[in-house]
């Protein structure tokens, strides 16, 4: 009876911590739990498989549970780590949850034990995801549609839209604008001085494709002001490539040539 | 029609001369003011900064660095602008400042507005304008984005009170470390002038801290704190002194940062350095790293260099150079030394250090651990020890850590300046080969 406990559950946050809540209350030995977030292309003996479909109240108490016993911090760094790409990210979020809740007391400071090999995973991507989100304040960009609507389209390894928007909903409370995750197929919306709501299955109309748009004033103004910034006597594009990975370019329309 | 092309073709032009002119200035930085936006206007701030592009010369593009005009009635023998150089003048309106600004942060371009200038009339009349233009985003267009502003040198207290109370950040430009050195290429400055400023920038910003435990809510007085710059190697300062005097900068002025700008020859003067083989900037690149050291490292100036070794040995950072200096220090045993200490070891940052303290509560850390946390072991490995155990047994011998720390394609232009130099011989008896 020591098969592996497999929980398959969808690929964001509300799914990972249902199959928490799910695989918790399964009350297998904590060793043998995994969590993966993509169907697996092949069955694998000696494994049970459980289907988990998102529960908004699963989620919830999981959610609350992580930020009242382990604090804001660790919350901070699971919901990051939740958002990378990887799939190994799962069993690592569940393991380090086993860690921190699974013993007689709670430990907030349970990050900190970087000799666990899940626990350094955790931090490990939640490191990767934060570069990334740090680096897309940064390097996205709005353009300018129909007048008063900023659409920026990004296409970043980790799942960043609901990272992203707090940030951005503070930044331009009167604007009208749309982030586009063009890998994902999914949309930040915000409505001016309105709320915020995430949107599946997106798909750009044409009429607002970059490509059939001519540059307007202010981007022209903008590429102007980011060659005449740079100083020739120290030009190092090396430099230039390690500080802003070509991976970010094809979205900066100071790139676009 | 024709007039609206005209317009714009202007303020290209006006751009493209005024940030041409700007782009000297090193500092580029967001840093150190959080804000949230409100519902009425636009922008907020984030501690850490942001850097919204790099240039083609690798540095960050964070603000929107623009000098307000380029006409100056002062002739710094270094600077572009100076009253003597015949080249395209231009001056924006605060308007134009404020509409490029807002345009650019809209669009996610840039974090802000850094504003300096050219001394058109007297200093007096420049930063009135300047402050209008702030005082406009902030007020009319309701920016709450970063705001950098640079004083004028010699401009009056009472402006540059009321300016600081509309940026975030501040800052003067101490120009060249020595008094001699600013007195020779920069004629219409002086100490004075420039230390008077800062000095009573830092006497309000302390003044404000009092204010605002009072008064939770009154105006914030430079909330991101001041900064100031140095230009390196125009004039024949050893690294001991710009390091001492950004030392003393820190701990008098309580300055957030000082930048170094490695010194490139705009004009042709005979007290000015040629410079053929460009401009020194691997000399600035370790000046960057000691003022880390400095900041966030608790090294004293005194200790990294001394009156009697005054440069930094090019070739390697200013941590490994103190390591091999002090080797009685080492080696650390990690799973003991204190935070202090383990700062001290060249491979372990702030970052590491503290990853390390935590760790070891679970129980003792070695090599595969420390690798795992983000330990540099290139570099650490010979000035450390798990357990009482070093990595590889390596001596504790300065030569012979230095020659293995080194990039090989270094060794030709290491002229054994510090260290005692390698013959052919002794190199065969080294571990890499």
């Amino acid at each position: 009876m020591n098969n592996r406990q497999i929980y398959l559950c969808e690929n964001d946050l509300e799914g990972i911590f249902t199959a928490v809540y799910e695989a918790w209350s399964g009350k297998h030995p904590h060793s043998q739990v995994e969590i993966r977030t993509r169907e697996p292309d092949n069955l694998e003996f000696f494994c049970e498989y459980h289907q988990v479909a998102k529960d908004e109240e699963k989620y919830r108490k999981v959610d609350h549970t992580i930020r009242r016993k382990l604090g804001e911090k660790v919350y901070e760094e699971i919901c990051y780590a939740a958002a990378a790409s990887e799939e190994e990210k799962g069993t690592a979020i569940y393991q380090t949850l086993v860690e921190g809740l699974g013993r007689t007391r709670p430990n907030p400071y349970v990050m900190q034990n970087l000799r666990n090999p899940y626990i350094r995973t955790v931090a490990r991507l939640y490191q990767k995801v934060w570069y990334e989100y740090h680096h897309m304040l940064g390097f996205l960009r709005f353009r300018e549609v129909e007048g008063d609507r900023l659409v920026a389209e990004i296409h970043p390894d980790s799942d960043l839209l609901l990272l992203l928007a707090p940030h951005f909903s503070s930044r331009f409370p009167g604007e009208n604008w749309m982030i586009l995750d063009t890998g994902r197929k999914t949309a930040l919306l915000h409505v001016k001085d309105g709320g915020i709501q995430l949107k599946k299955n997106v798909v750009l109309s044409s009429r607002y494709d970059r490509t059939c748009h001519q540059k307007g004033e202010y981007e022209e103004l903008w590429e102007e002001f980011f060659h005449s910034i740079s100083i020739k006597e120290r030009e190092n594009p090396r430099l230039q490539k390690q500080m802003l990975p070509l991976k970010y370019r094809d979205c900066m329309v100071e790139f676009q040539n | 029609m024709e007039t609206i092309i005209q317009k714009r073709e202007s303020l290209g032009e006006k751009l493209r001369i005024l940030s041409d002119a700007a782009k000297y200035d090193v500092a580029c930085t967001s840093s150190g003011v959080d804000r949230q936006g409100s519902r009425k206007g636009m922008g907020n701030c984030l501690a850490s900064g942001i850097c919204h592009s790099f240039s083609a010369d690798g540095r960050c593009i964070s603000l929107l660095k623009i000098l307000m005009t380029n006409e100056c009635v002062f002739d710094c023998k270094y600077c572009l602008n100076r009253v003597s150089n015949d080249i395209e003048r231009a001056t924006f309106t605060p308007e134009e400042i404020c509409r490029l600004t807002m345009e650019f942060y809209r669009r996610n371009f840039i974090e802000g507005l850094f504003l300096s200038s050219g001394v058109k009339g007297s200093p007096d009349e420049t930063m009135e304008q300047m402050i209008k233009a702030v005082w406009l985003l902030r007020n009319k267009y309701g920016f709450q984005g970063y705001i950098h502003l640079k004083a004028i040198p010699g401009a009056s207290q009472e402006l540059i009170s009321q300016a600081g109370f509309l940026a975030d950040r501040m800052s003067i430009n101490l120009e060249f470390p020595t008094a001699e050195g600013l007195k020779k290429l920069a004629p219409h400055k002086s100490r004075t002038t420039i230390l008077k400023p800062m000095k009573a920038i830092q006497l309000r910003a302390q003044e404000n801290k009092r204010e605002l435990t009072l008064y939770r809510h009154s105006p914030r007085f430079v909330p991101a704190g001041q900064s100031t710059q140095m230009i390196v190697g125009a004039t024949g300062e050893s690294d001991y002194e710009i390091l001492s005097v950004a030392e003393s900068l820190y701990q008098k002025f309580s300055l957030k940062r000082v930048f170094y700008s490695a010194f490139v020859a705009v004009n042709p003067d005979r007290d000015l350095p040629a410079l053929p083989q460009g401009p020194p900037l691997l000399r600035e690149h370790r000046l960057y790293q000691a003022d880390w050291l400095l900041r966030f490292y608790e090294f004293k100036a005194s200790e990294l260099l001394t009156p009697g070794q005054p440069n930094f040995n090019v070739l390697i950072d200013p941590k490994c150079n103190w390591a091999l200096n002090h080797l009685e220090e080492f080696p650390v045993e990690i799973n003991t030394a204190d935070y202090h200490t383990l700062l001290r070891v060249p491979g372990i940052g702030t970052k590491s250090a503290w990853r390390i303290i935590g760790a070891r509560r679970y129980g003792g850390l070695d090599f595969e651990h420390l690798k795992k946390i983000g330990v540099v072991l290139k570099r650490a490995l010979y000035f450390i020890t798990c357990n009482g155990k070093m990595l590889y047994s390596t001596p504790m011998e300065a030569d012979y850590i230095l020659r293995n720390i080194l990039d090989p394609r270094d060794w030709k232009d290491h002229q054994g300046r510090d260290f005692h130099q390698m013959s052919f011989w002794e190199l065969g008896g080294a571990g890499r080969f």
